[in-house]
């Protein structure tokens, strides 16, 4: 019981610290929305409102997953590699029958949590490092998709799949609603109860938190598994978005979900942030990109731009943890 | 029929998960192994042939290795066909160079992965007398036998005239996806395109970006062209997968009319964008068949033949640019996307299955 008294203890502090972040998070948010309007009024058209807020969902969710790896003091760089095998087998397996949709689609998420687990059991029972782990386990999803497609990977994305990111409320498309749903009930998770104490836990310190009682190699596990998952889904959802079997579509999204979750706050230490900073960060991330290209600027300064926006906000990240 | 030995990646990853994944990538790609060691009752000289691919990290690349295995049978020229797959990786071809020259081939076929990665183990193989035939792409030296490739940038200027010129009669507004900054086949298709736009002082580029060579990047990027409320009169994409991604964009933009499109190099999937969806379209090929016009380049320089250093394969029958009115007669429904046109003249259906590219 003191164990848990002194978790939560110093999980208040915590959760105050995730919220000012946040908070922090929004308000740069607003000023940039400000500036962007009188910039960039094309900004806030529905078409671009609508392609902005796709985009940033797909990245959202595959972030989620990799900042409750984050959150343990893990990376994970196999979501890009399970994205893609997702979509492949999202179009493999699935005719235009609802039925055949479902089952691709579970079989995707099964995909993605086997995944996870196996990177959680090499980092909890192995004691490998997560990014030699997740490298490998990119290479051994990649190789096992070429060994089944032989460079052209069969089927199709059925048109039914479709609308989930044609179609939603207003200039919401479905995914970013999904998105929205998952970082609620993922912070909710994380927030109430005792599991999140111990992710957060877990993640300042695995050996306090081991003599503390809290199962630390489970947790790992788990943590490791719902990332494979959420990035299997999050390649369903980009395989509806692309309408189209590219074996290569995740390509990418390994590290931007990373910049994304730290630019929403995620130490890359462990044990700080939350999911909700870690999806505005994906947000944020996207809106950077967009407005990149909607300014026009050639595409060579378009890329010294992104690395440079990028790598500011990251200093700027780590400046603000040093001084606390 | 020649033997084929399969070269595994030299994976520099020490985990036994990296090992695996790698192995099966290889294995993928060894296709098959069933050599007979030769036909020695001809009498003629059989050959060791080391080809180092890509890998097939795309179809294209599956039936380019395809296409070499089948012509190397073919042949009965060739008694042991040594094949390494490099992964799409030039660090891995650089090690798998180095195993292809101590295996003493009688003539190497190597499709670069970098420009500068090969030098050294290229100009040692030649110093050996062992003849390299440089396919798709070149390396930089001028020490090699010779180099089998379409010539990009005269193709990409073909099609950036027709766009130019004959789809915006001259005057208009372009979008442009170009694909990975500073790769060569990129930078050559952009280089081309923004000449022609140069001599033509209506046209207009009025968005570009990079999608990274790939579908999903790009159509994001095209996604946000469009929502820009820029006026586009056409597009243009640095290859396939960027073309596909404009227009996979476009079809979900659904305009009243489908602005022009060009840059792609060919599928079968770009042709069935384009004709179900009205987009009139300027590609060049990209021909696995390039496969055996190396093999067949490397077959003359061990018979002794003086070959120029640039064997141009443009010009060649059926590698010619293609135009809206040719869509229809090219594309083939049998097939699935990633179908290469012009596969099917080498490769047979059973062979075309295998490669998951018959619907």
């Amino acid at each position: 019981m003191t164990t848990t008294a002194g978790l939560a203890h110093a999980d208040t502090g915590a959760a105050r610290a995730v919220a000012l972040r946040v908070l922090g998070v929004l308000g740069v948010a607003a000023v940039a929305a400000v500036a962007t309007a009188l910039w960039l009024p094309q900004f806030y058209t529905a078409t671009n409102l609508n392609s902005l807020l796709l985009q940033a969902s797909i990245l959202g969710i595959v972030t989620l997953g990799q900042a409750l790896v984050l959150l343990v003091a893990g990376l994970d760089l196999s979501v890009a590699a399970v994205m893609s095998a997702s979509l492949v087998v999202v179009a493999s397996l699935s005719g235009e029958g609802l039925g055949g949709i479902a089952v691709a689609v579970l079989a995707a998420v099964l995909l993605g949590l086997g995944v996870g687990t196996l990177n959680g059991v090499l980092v909890a029972y192995r004691g490998v490092a997560p990014f030699i782990v997740t490298l490998g386990t990119a290479a051994l999803v990649s190789g096992l998709q070429l060994v089944y497609t032989r460079g052209a990977p069969p089927g199709a994305i059925p048109e039914r799949m479709r609308g989930l990111t044609q179609d939603g409320i207003g200039v919401v498309p479905w995914s970013a609603v999904l998105c929205v749903a998952l970082a609620v009930a993922l912070h909710v998770g994380l927030r109430r109860g005792t599991y999140g104490r111990r992710v957060y836990a877990t993640g300042t310190s695995l050996g306090v938190a081991r003599r503390a009682g809290v199962r630390t190699d489970l947790l790992l596990v788990g943590i490791y598994a719902l990332c494979g998952g959420l990035a299997a889904l999050a390649g369903v959802v980009l395989s509806s978005y692309v309408g189209y079997v590219d074996g290569a579509a995740g390509k990418g999204y390994d590290l931007d979900s990373v910049a994304a979750a730290v630019i929403g706050g995620v130490a890359f230490t462990g044990g700080k942030g939350g999911v909700l900073g870690a999806a505005l960060g994906a947000l944020a991330l996207t809106v950077v990109l967009n407005v990149l290209v909607l300014s026009g600027i050639g595409s060579h300064v378009q890329l010294i731009a992104r690395g440079a926006i990028i790598v500011v906000a990251l200093a700027f990240i780590a400046h603000r943890a040093i001084k606390k | 029929m020649p033997g084929i030995t399969s070269f595994k990646l030299n994976s520099r990853l020490v985990l036994a998960v990296t090992l695996a994944g790698a192995l099966a990538t290889t294995t993928a790609c060894s296709g098959d192994d069933g050599g007979d060691g030769g036909d020695k009752a001809s009498g003629e000289k059989k050959y060791k042939i080391a080809y180092l691919a890509q890998g097939t990290t795309n179809s294209w690349a599956a039936q380019m290795d395809a296409i070499m295995d089948t012509v190397a049978k073919e042949s009965g020229k060739v008694d042991d066909l040594l094949y390494f797959d490099a992964a799409g990786n030039a660090e891995t071809q650089l090690g798998q160079l180095e195993s292809a020259l101590n295996q003493r081939p009688d003539a190497i076929i190597l499709t670069p992965l970098g420009k500068s990665a090969a030098v050294g183990p290229v100009e040692r193989a030649m110093a050996q007398d062992i003849p390299v035939i440089l396919c798709a792409s070149g390396v930089d030296s001028e020490d090699y036998t010779t180099q089998v490739a379409m010539n990009t940038y005269e193709a990409s200027l073909a099609q950036a005239k027709w766009l130019v010129n004959d789809a915006l009669g001259g005057k208009g507004t372009i979008a442009v996806v170009d694909g990975i900054a500073g790769v060569d086949t990129s930078e050559i298709m952009g280089k081309a395109l923004r000449e022609a736009v140069a001599e033509a002082p209506g046209v207009e580029i009025v968005q570009e970006g990079y999608g990274q060579f790939s579908v999903s990047d790009s159509k994001k990027l095209s996604q946000t062209f469009l929502a820009s409320g820029k006026q586009i009169d056409a597009w243009w994409g640095s290859g396939g997968e960027s073309v596909t991604g404009i227009m996979s964009a476009l079809v979900d933009a659904k305009p009243a009319q489908m602005p022009p499109v060009a840059g792609a190099t060919l599928s079968n999937g770009v042709l069935r964008m384009s004709l179900e969806n009205d987009i009139p379209l300027g590609a060049m090929q990209f021909p696995a068949t390039l496969a055996a016009d190396c093999f067949e380049a490397a077959m003359d320089a061990l018979a002794g033949e003086e070959l120029p250093k640039f064997i141009d394969v443009t010009a060649k029958d059926g590698n010619e640019n293609i135009y809206t009115e040719d869509v229809a007669k090219l594309y083939n429904e049998e097939y699935t996307d990633d179908y290469i046109i012009g596969s099917d003249s080498i490769l047979s259906a059973d062979q075309l299955a295998k490669l998951n590219l018959v619907r």
